[in-house]
């Protein structure tokens, strides 16, 4: 699937730069050769060696001798049979009709418009042309009529040309398979660092604010420039978003000794007031109640703090998936039924014994969140299912409320975000609850995901991956 | 009305203060110091000390390094103020020999409980002089003089670690829930995945096989403990 998509060119820039890569070099060399073919026969003329001209005459002489005999068909004939016998090619011209004598040879017949050009008075010369070497012309003479006569020797080392020549068909494949190699090499090193850019921008998008660009940052052309700033990019929203989680972390630590304080005040005028009988103190109650729930408020804030900022410690057990549910339930069973809401609980069966390795408290607490926060926005019913599926085990929390807007689904597991703009203060939470387990379930490596259900209401899956305890081991 | 000397080791000096009105109407004498150092000296002074609070967060000395020094020599009881959401902390304090914990800032119904739970718990003690001391195997326990002994080696248990150990043997060879060890013991409810009760069981364990090599205490998962009879 993955190596289809690498090589889809409509969504994969590679395949799409080497195709034209390649199709340029192909139209380039194409061009070419087809311009040097108009301009330039091939062939090549040189002076004639001595012993060259010495082999020449010799071959001659001995080829005339054959002829006198005058056994011979026809000189054509007898010019290939001579071939075969001696270490050259013979090649007969015929001065008068400008003809090959010995035509319809496939290796000379492209030559045949330079042989011809030759008279009888030509000076020897070599002439180098399709993998072959022409000495001529000398003169033969048979019943009267002079030919001229072309010793041919292939030239030693013409196997690329031989190859050019004979198998064109394999000599393109060669071509275009080094052209692609090269082509490869060198888009690959133009796009890996896009793709090293593309690849931390993406780290980043998905929320690793450590993401940066390696190696691609360290080129000194532009795509280094980009990587650089990419990477002075990240460590600046890196910075500043480290630095807002610190604040509101530290604000809430901070916040913990005035607090502390006031609620032991609260407790010391709450005494005074038992002691002169004072009777109302309905107000100090009260204010102990805001107390309280700003203290609630700030262990939450504490708790996502630090579960952000990576320093929670795990302390992760082996616990039966019946031990960690089975308190959740009945509580929220209990709750939903103050409210006049009912809870449902189906559990696969087989699961009883099922073992997680979790941190209880952090697990519990946060399915505990989800369950609750069902019970709130539901209208009668809250559905928990449990199952076990292939990439782990999946928790369903099913309301039936009136649900989300789509667009808002992705959000409910932000900090203090709430469904309602309407603070609703008897929730009793701070927007707080989904935040921190989504979190939480992130440090078990698990997934918290939102949607609406298609008979109305909200629907929160939980997926715990069950290998955990073999990965810890 | 209970006429208890504590001793409140924490930096805020207003806290501190707070505290001392707070607790002497409830009538404890608090005695204050307001850094580590003074703390200890404090905590193993010739005065005797019912009950310690301890916080974490202190200049000089920290809250653990006092409570180790502290448990090298005494055992009174000590309760630890945590800071909030700093769960590791809870568990390294009840580890070192804390008695029990609770995370700043907190309910102050919930402190004066803890307090009493704890300062009652020792109040008993002595009364329960008319308890019979308890034997079994090699592990001998007296109510009277608050003693342990394991093949004869008197062991250093804190006030909780004592009790634990009393209850389970009062109890041995049956289930004692958790949730029994923390009403009886530390005078509250179990919370759910609370793991001090482990803490101390386990601190118990650790001291226990420092002289003997039997296992003692078994743990019955998610059920509780249970103090083995030795079979021979």
């Amino acid at each position: 699937m993955l190596v289809l998509k690498r090589i889809n060119p409509a969504q994969s820039l590679f395949l799409r730069v080497f195709l034209w890569f390649i199709l340029a070099i192909f139209l380039v060399s194409a061009a070419s050769i087809f311009m040097v073919r108009a301009l330039d026969s091939g062939a090549k003329y040189r002076p004639v060696k001595p012993e060259q001209k010495r082999e020449l005459n010799q071959l001659t002489r001995k080829f005339q001798t054959q002829i006198n005999k005058g056994r011979h068909e026809s000189l054509s004939r007898l010019a290939q049979q001579f071939s075969k016998r001696s270490r050259a090619r013979i090649v007969l011209v015929d001065p008068v009709e400008n003809t090959l004598v010995s035509a319809g040879n496939r290796r000379i017949t492209p030559i045949e418009p330079l042989l011809v050009e030759f008279a009888i008075d030509s000076p020897v010369i070599a002439l180098y042309a399709r993998g072959m070497r022409f000495v001529g012309p000398s003169t033969v003479m048979e019943n009267g009529k002079t030919y001229l006569l072309f010793e041919s020797h292939p030239v030693p080392g013409g196997f690329q040309r031989l190859i050019r020549e004979e198998y064109p068909g394999l000599f393109i494949a060669l071509f275009i398979l080094v052209s692609a190699g090269v082509c490869y090499l060198l888009v690959r090193s133009l796009l890996k660092p896009i793709t090293q850019l593309q690849k931390a921008s993406k780290a980043m998008a998905s929320g690793d604010l450590t993401a940066r660009v390696g190696s691609a940052s360290e080129r000194s052309d532009q795509i280094g420039q980009l990587g650089r700033d990419f990477n002075l990019m990240a460590e600046k929203v890196e910075l500043l978003v480290n630095g807002q989680k610190r604040l509101l972390g530290d604000i809430s630590h901070e916040l913990r000794s005035p607090l502390a304080r006031l609620q032991l005040s609260i407790g010391i005028a709450l005494q005074h007031a038992q002691n002169s009988d004072e009777q109302d103190t309905s107000a100090l109650v009260r204010i102990e109640k805001e107390a309280n729930q700003i203290e609630a408020m700030i262990a939450q804030v504490l708790m996502l703090s630090r579960l952000d900022s990576g320093q929670a410690v795990l302390s992760r057990q082996l616990i039966t998936l019946d031990e960690v549910l089975q308190p959740i339930i009945e509580d929220a069973k209990f709750e939903a039924e103050q409210k006049s809401k009912s809870l449902i609980y189906n559990k696969q069966n087989g699961l009883t014994d099922l073992r997680l390795y979790v941190d209880p408290q952090l697990f519990s607490s946060a399915l505990e969140n989800i369950i609750r926060n069902a019970i709130h926005y539901c209208q009668g019913q809250v559905l928990v299912e449990v199952t076990q599926e292939e990439n782990g085990l999946v928790f369903k929390i099913k309301d039936d409320g009136s649900g989300m807007e789509e667009t808002q689904l992705a959000r409910i597991f932000e900090p203090f975000y709430r469904a309602s703009n309407a603070r609703d203060r008897n929730s009793g939470g701070v927007g707080l609850g989904l935040a921190i387990a989504s979190r939480a379930i992130a440090q078990h490596q698990g997934k918290l995901s939102a949607k609406n259900r298609k008979v109305g209401g909200l629907e929160v899956n939980l997926t715990l991956p069950l290998n955990l305890e073999e990965d810890m081991a | 009305m209970t006429d208890k000397h504590l001793l409140l080791i924490d930096d805020d000096i207003e806290y501190t203060q707070l505290l001392s009105e707070y607790l002497s109407v409830q009538g404890y004498t608090l005695d204050i110091a307001n850094d580590g150092e003074l703390g200890l000296n404090m905590a193993t002074s010739a005065t005797h000390y019912d009950l310690i609070l301890l916080d974490v967060m202190l200049p000089k000395l920290d809250g653990f390094e006092v409570l180790k020094r502290l448990r090298t020599s005494h055992l009174t009881p000590v309760l630890m103020l945590t800071a909030k959401g700093d769960d590791y902390d809870k568990i390294l304090g009840l580890e070192i020999g804390a008695d029990d914990y609770l995370a700043k800032p907190f309910n102050h119904r919930e402190l004066s409980a803890r307090i009493k739970a704890l300062v009652r718990r020792m109040a008993m003690l002595p009364t329960n002089s008319t308890q019979q001391n308890l034997k079994l195997g090699d592990v001998e326990l007296s109510p009277s003089t608050q003693q342990v002994t394991c093949a004869d080696h008197p062991l250093e248990l804190t006030g909780t670690e004592f009790s634990v150990l009393q209850l389970l043997m009062i109890n041995h060879g049956k289930l004692v829930t958790k949730n029994d060890i923390s009403e009886k013991v530390l005078g509250r409810k179990l919370a759910a995945f609370d793991r001090s009760i482990d803490m101390h069981v386990s601190n118990l364990r650790k001291k226990l096989s420092t002289y003997s090599q039997e296992e003692k205490i078994k743990t019955l998962r998610g059920a509780g403990y249970q103090y083995l009879v030795a079979t021979c």
